[in-house]
């Protein structure tokens, strides 16, 4: 979108926004919260801090291009992500290997596919042709 | 009938089948999860799904999958080859062709997601400073259409 003229730019940039601020949401609701598990059988109680949710970030690193990103910094997400080995509680206690979480993949994607969609209703709705995938 | 597990399953046995990867891998190919004791695999997981409608019916449905072969151990090396190895089977139509018959589909291609598909990291053991499991691997779509 490095080309689109400057008279559209705002109302791209707005597509761009509502879409990367919506896909942040939708993942730091499908991250577990800050909560208790309650005890099951002989394990103890465990927690989960919250961490992932809280550090789901949005920024906006151009005026002129249209670029919304969205990050998970939470320095276990790429785990959760895509899965570990050794997953050990916040008590200490270990509990075997953790299988991939998708969350950020499947939902960037999502509003990746409506982004494009939206932005491409928008020139064609401004008289522009739009070709290719 | 297009049953999306066949997809699943095609993906693990074209993987499965190439004796350069399990050279390295000799654990085999699992879904999500490994067995315990298993410390030389391959994980495949299912990350996204969608489905392109065209004239009112499914023309196409994409399948995205995290790929990554998963060695215990401080060196990186094995880990990675394996991952380049995976990225030849998968990458624009992969070694050897497509992945075969599918039932119910016709494959269209194989091949990385658009960005961020590399997967790399190092995952500490908090019992054993000494123990390291090794990650890499990527996310590859794989596109059918119903038959």
């Amino acid at each position: 979108m490095t080309n689109l003229p400057k008279e559209l730019n705002a109302e791209g940039f707005a597509i761009v926004q509502e879409n990367t601020e919506g896909a942040a949401s939708e993942i730091r609701l499908k991250y577990p919260g800050k909560h208790s598990i309650p005890r099951h059988g002989t394990w103890p109680q465990q927690t989960t801090s919250g961490n992932l949710r809280d550090r789901v970030k949005t920024s906006y690193p151009s005026s002129t291009i249209l670029i919304g990103t969205v990050k998970s910094t939470a320095p276990h997400a790429g785990l959760y992500e895509f899965g570990t080995q050794t997953r050990h509680t916040d008590s200490g206690a270990t509990r075997g290997a953790s299988p991939p979480h998708p969350v950020t993949v499947p939902t960037a994607r999502k509003y990746r596919r409506k982004m494009e969609t939206e932005l491409i209703a928008m020139v064609q709705r401004h008289g522009l042709e739009t070709s290719g995938g | 009938v297009a049953d999306p597990a066949a997809v699943d399953a095609a993906v693990i046995a074209k993987l499965l089948a190439d004796t350069a990867l399990m050279t390295t891998c000799t654990d085999k190919v699992y879904r999500d999860l490994a067995p315990q004791g298993a410390t030389r695999f391959v994980i495949v997981n299912l990350q996204d799904a969608h489905t392109e409608r065209q004239f009112n019916q499914i023309g196409f449905e994409e399948y995205v999958y995290l790929v990554k072969a998963v060695v215990k151990g401080k060196s990186g090396i094995d880990a990675n080859t394996a991952a380049a190895r995976i990225d030849a089977l998968l990458e624009n139509g992969g070694a050897g062709g497509s992945l075969g018959i599918v039932t119910g589909y016709g494959v269209m291609t194989t091949g990385r997601i658009e960005d961020g598909w590399r997967v790399r990291y190092t995952e500490a053991d908090p019992d054993n400073e000494d123990e390291r499991w090794q990650h890499a691997g990527g996310l590859y779509s794989v596109w059918v259409s119903p038959s």
